[in-house]
């Protein structure tokens, strides 16, 4: 029987986090490498702004299709001060637009700029930057632009739902979205004991906190939300969790849809997205698939 | 893990269950009925075969309400764990037997189809009996079981208090509730909470009726607001995607303030496509979709507790 992750993760007992990090992924490559790679063609580093980081990468599905297939654009984590699209090849996080790609859905992944040289909210402005890339150019690829998600993680997360979120962040049409994908996104802010990478990306500045900070202004609009944790990660993405759904379906009288990932911890959940993880890959294809079934056809 | 093999549909309810719920109007009054004449035909399809059932065992001084059925797997287990069961009925109606048994038998049969003990218990109603009653009735039947539960195979320190609706707004009151006596809780290990109401809607006839007249009261009779959670207590906790908005806020506002007291998230689960009454209804009809994760996280709980 294949290892699982309780498996992978009780090997790692006693290692530094770091050590345990490594052997997870270690674990996932592994298996990503055994992954197909004949149903996509991918389309590298693609400017969508100015900066030298304002580039992604498009994951197209080779076959033939009738109509335009819908979009998830992927905004991966990293404290809001590190990390690439691609790291560790593109194993990490090419992962996820691939295993989309092999679901016959354009994947999209996104690179962004990092505080501290790019504070608040420059990842949800580089968010919307890709977003209006996708609408004005996902056509050429067989993508609908009225059929976009927005995904991320971790941080990746705070951006994705910070744009989608807050309105003042929207063009003139709205935010152009089917949907939200928000997957252990950080949200709890704790100015009595500020961490270090949020006086980098939300500033020194605690007095400007209260405005930055999302569950207290988060908008829900005209779009599906999809909002996971799981159980083995730090608290305070637990905690980040239950507070937006508390400020979401109280502020609204709507429920997101919501999802705990059992025994994943905080990087698990993102790295096992196409290694053929039943629970995460059939909630994340799962709510596109909904989602999309709800709207109106576009074409 | 059950009896019948179903066919699972791409949400996961089984794919001849899920149009049939998505038809429903959610929110009219013939929800329930509807829902019923969807299941209790298949509830009664179901074998029995190998589950010993006795009824009515008292557990308090009310000769209608403090009473029990036990349901154990036929063969006697040892060390079982024990899930007692609290049904809904909007703390004024309800009993844990409806249409014959088939209709809340149907959840403690499922596990002891299973090899646990399913209780399956009633409790007083408002109006004549006021808060905290519910929460009091579920502690006196915990303790109940706590004290009796090895005569039938099942483990005194592995019981779960399950409750679905109104009974869920009891177990949680009896489970969480800073009022309510923690002597009662001996021998819990989890707490599985479906579709309760935690917050008092203050001026919704059934709530004046149990949490009483006085609004002033409110505040400090509900669940939101007075929460306690034990560390050796478990929580499952779940909300159907097709019940009305209230039980579904309650689930984020209690999730919320758990996280926030207890420094830990309880297991969540949304059941997609069920309705407030359909999920309870599905327990032993193939449907994984509450049955599989409550079953699971018994059985997880379980397994790291000692007996």
């Amino acid at each position: 029987m294949a290892k699982t992750i309780t498996d992978v993760l009780a090997e790692a007992r006693g290692m530094t986090p770091e050590a345990t990090r490594a052997h997870v992924q270690a674990h996932y490559i592994a298996l990503l490498k055994q992954q197909p790679r004949d149903a996509f063609t991918i389309e590298m580093d693609i400017p969508f702004g100015p900066h030298e980081r304002h580039r992604l990468d498009v994951h197209v599905p080779k076959a033939k299709s009738a109509n335009l297939r819908p979009v998830v654009l992927f905004v991966f984590g990293g404290g809001f001060v590190q990390g690439h699209k691609n790291m560790h090849g593109e194993w990490i996080y090419g992962n996820v637009p691939n295993f989309f790609a092999r679901n016959h859905i354009i994947g999209i992944n996104v690179n962004y700029r990092l505080a501290p040289e790019h504070p608040w909210p420059a990842g949800a402005e580089d968010v919307a930057g890709a977003v209006a890339w996708a609408r004005q150019n996902i056509a050429k690829y067989g993508g609908d632009p009225e059929r976009i998600f927005i995904m991320g993680h971790s941080s990746g997360a705070t951006h994705v739902a910070t744009y989608a979120l807050r309105p003042e962040l929207h063009p003139a049409g709205g935010p152009g979205i089917a949907g939200v994908m928000i997957l252990s996104g950080g949200f709890y802010m704790t100015p009595e004991t500020p961490e270090p990478n949020h006086l980098a990306y939300y500033g020194e500045d605690l007095s400007k906190w209260g405005h930055r900070n999302l569950i207290a202004h988060a908008q829900w609009g005209d779009f599906a939300v999809f909002l996971s944790t799981a159980e083995l990660e730090p608290h305070s993405f637990n905690r980040s969790f239950t507070a937006m759904v508390d400020a979401l379906t109280q502020r609204t009288g709507r429920m997101p849809r919501i999802a705990y990932f059992l025994t994943h911890n905080h990087y698990s959940e993102q790295m096992a997205i196409g290694t053929g993880d039943e629970q995460i890959e059939s909630a994340l294809l799962g709510f596109v698939r909904d989602t999309l079934a709800k709207r109106k056809p576009t074409n | 893990m059950d009896q019948m093999s179903k066919s699972t549909g791409p949400r996961g309810v089984p794919g001849d269950i899920a149009p049939k719920l998505r038809e429903m109007n959610t929110l009219n009054d013939g929800v329930l009925k509807d829902t019923r004449a969807l299941y209790v035909p298949i509830l009664k399809t179901l074998s029995r075969a190998g589950i010993k059932v006795e009824k009515d065992i008292a557990y308090g001084s009310d000769p209608q309400r403090h009473l029990l059925d036990i349901h154990t797997p036929e063969k006697q287990p040892t060390n079982a764990p024990v899930v007692v069961f609290f049904h809904g009925g909007g703390l004024i109606a309800g009993n844990k037997n409806d249409v014959g048994e088939l209709v809340y038998g149907n959840v403690s049969d499922f596990f002891a189809r299973n090899g646990i003990i399913g209780v399956n218990a009633t409790y007083r109603l408002a109006p004549v009996h006021k808060w905290p009653a519910g929460g009091e009735d579920v502690g006196a039947a915990v303790s109940w079981v706590h004290k009796n539960i090895a005569k039938w195979g099942g483990d005194p320190n592995k019981i779960f208090v399950m409750g679905h609706s109104a009974g869920a707004t009891h177990v949680a009151q009896f489970g969480l509730h800073k009022a309510l006596s923690a002597e009662a809780r001996k021998g819990v290990a989890g707490l599985i909470l479906t579709s309760g109401g935690y917050q008092i809607a203050s001026k919704a006839p059934n709530a004046v009726a149990y949490y009483g007249e006085d609004a002033s009261k409110h505040a400090e009779r509900g669940t939101l607001g007075n929460v306690v959670w034990d560390d050796k207590i478990d929580i499952f906790i779940s909300t159907a995607e097709n019940e009305p908005f209230n039980f579904q806020g309650g689930l984020a506002l209690l999730v919320a303030e758990l996280a926030a007291k207890g420094g830990r998230l309880p297991r969540v689960k949304y059941l997609l496509d069920h309705n407030h009454f359909s999920q309870t209804l599905s327990f032993g009809t193939g449907d994984p979709m509450l049955a599989d994760d409550v079953l699971d996280f018994v059985l997880t709980t379980s397994a790291k507790k000692k007996s």
